[in-house]
């Protein structure tokens, strides 16, 4: 194990070496990153300066929304790494999750259309909803407002470990189909 | 020598339409989140018939032209050019007699050219089925929708060419790429409406160029207030971007050194 570890680390700092090779760069990524977070902080604060609550959640609850999977993703990346861009893809689906309650109301017009299917898509098929959503009503003790089971804000530990199984059979699906071009 | 920049149009029509899987998984990906921007955006509305000018039929409008302009003008840039500055290709691209500039301006337009067609046409189709979209009322305003995507791309092109012009100087210029991407999203009213924003963030944002790549197109074709103005700041913008870029490359090839290998 402890040879294990001593490789892990060396990746971990060669990947950092590497990016330090470029400090104007390096700065500019860091700046980067901070800005996405901030930019739909930016886009929360300015719709809420138009309405007073969102899908049943009022503005500290979804920043709450927001800030868990601000933090889930920052601490993946730390730890696993070069998945910004699921990352980033999963944070957006997230936030949208926190929103999609308003559709349930029976909103008149073409939008009850797609509701159904889309709010299904987004809880079950890409788990998106595990990272913050329902974390955020388990810690607000709030009830569910897409009225699904009472049980589903304390699963996301068990979906986080079956969601990694499936990255696991991907990845070696994918190992077994690659053929190298031997550039 | 007009030709040859006509090849190179449709050279970058052809190179873009050949990669058949991007185009549906970019389409896809743009087709999925404009009905989710379409629900965020729509909850602004739960108690009012509009919000800043737009009603929920120029709203949808909105993100669905949005999301169709995303490939169309390149909203996050892409680092083509600069990694052939990187490589040390741009020592072959210097060497024809044709204007660097002007050819790669050719060639973008033969690509914005297929996403039109493309990534532009479907999401819009699609968009249109689900929803009452708010779209240009006579030819007139078509016209001017689509002198108005002209001009977003040219200022599009203009920004991008002086983003990867910084290669010359920097060795690893994809941090600026970066930022460039985060910032001009929100700047250009991919996100959400610019006039959404309070009055004096909506000045500072019209300052910039980045609204005349997406918003300012989207207004002309859902007719927020008459098109000429709307145009006029677009091609200065445009204008100015692309003299500048020529500046700058002036510059940046009296700085470059190729060894030879």
């Amino acid at each position: 194990v402890g040879e294990r570890v001593a490789i892990y680390r060396s990746l971990m700092v060669a990947s950092v070496r590497s990016q330090l090779a470029y400090p104007t760069s390096f700065a500019l990524q860091c700046l980067a990153q901070a800005l996405v977070q901030l930019e739909d902080m930016v886009v929360v604060l300015v719709l809420f300066s138009r309405i007073s609550a969102m899908g049943g959640f009022t503005l500290p609850e979804v920043l709450l929304i927001y800030s868990l999977a601000g933090i889930s993703f920052g601490l993946t990346d730390m730890l696993v790494g070069s998945l910004d861009k699921v990352g980033t893809a999963l944070t957006v689906l997230g936030y949208v999750l926190g929103h999609l309650g308003d559709l349930l109301d029976a909103r008149a017009g073409p939008v009850s259309v797609f509701s159904g299917w889309l709010l299904r898509l987004m809880a079950f098929v890409m788990p998106g909803a595990f990272v913050a959503y329902y974390p955020a009503l388990a810690i607000l003790g709030k009830p569910d407002p897409l009225g699904l089971p009472a049980i589903l804000p304390y699963c996301p530990p068990l979906v986080a470990v079956l969601a990694a199984g499936v990255a696991a059979l991907i990845w070696r699906a994918g190992l077994r189909h690659y053929v190298g071009t031997g550039s | 020598v007009l030709a040859c920049y006509l090849r190179l149009i449709r050279a970058g029509f052809r190179r873009y339409a050949t990669y058949r899987q991007a185009v549906i998984a970019g389409l896809a990906t743009n087709v999925v989140f404009g009905f989710m921007r379409c629900a965020v955006l729509l909850t602004v509305f739960a108690g009012s018939a509009s919000v800043a000018g737009y009603d929920t039929s120029r709203t949808v409008s909105f993100v669905w032209i949005g999301q169709g302009l995303i490939a169309v003008v390149l909203i996050w840039g892409n680092a083509d050019f600069g990694q052939r500055v990187c490589s040390g290709d741009i020592g072959i691209d210097l060497l024809p007699p044709i204007d660097l500039q002007a050819a790669l301006l050719a060639e973008d337009l033969g690509r914005a050219g297929f996403a039109l067609v493309s990534r532009f046409s479907v999401p819009l189709l699609i968009g249109s089925m689900f929803f009452d979209l708010t779209l240009p009322a006579s030819a007139l305003r078509w016209a001017a929708f689509g002198l108005s995507v002209l001009l977003a791309v040219l200022v599009s092109f203009a920004i991008r060419f002086l983003l990867n012009l910084v290669a010359f100087w920097l060795l690893d210029w994809r941090g600026l790429l970066s930022v460039h991407a985060v910032v001009a999203g929100v700047l250009a009213g991919l996100a959400i409406p610019i006039a959404f924003f309070p009055g004096w963030a909506q000045a500072v944002i019209w300052a910039t160029p980045f609204p005349t790549m997406l918003q300012a197109p989207i207004d002309v074709a859902i007719g927020r207030g008459p098109a000429g103005p709307l145009l006029a700041i677009q091609l200065a913008w445009a204008v100015l971007l692309l003299a500048t870029g020529r500046l700058v490359l002036a510059r940046a090839v009296r700085t470059l050194v190729i060894q030879g290998g």
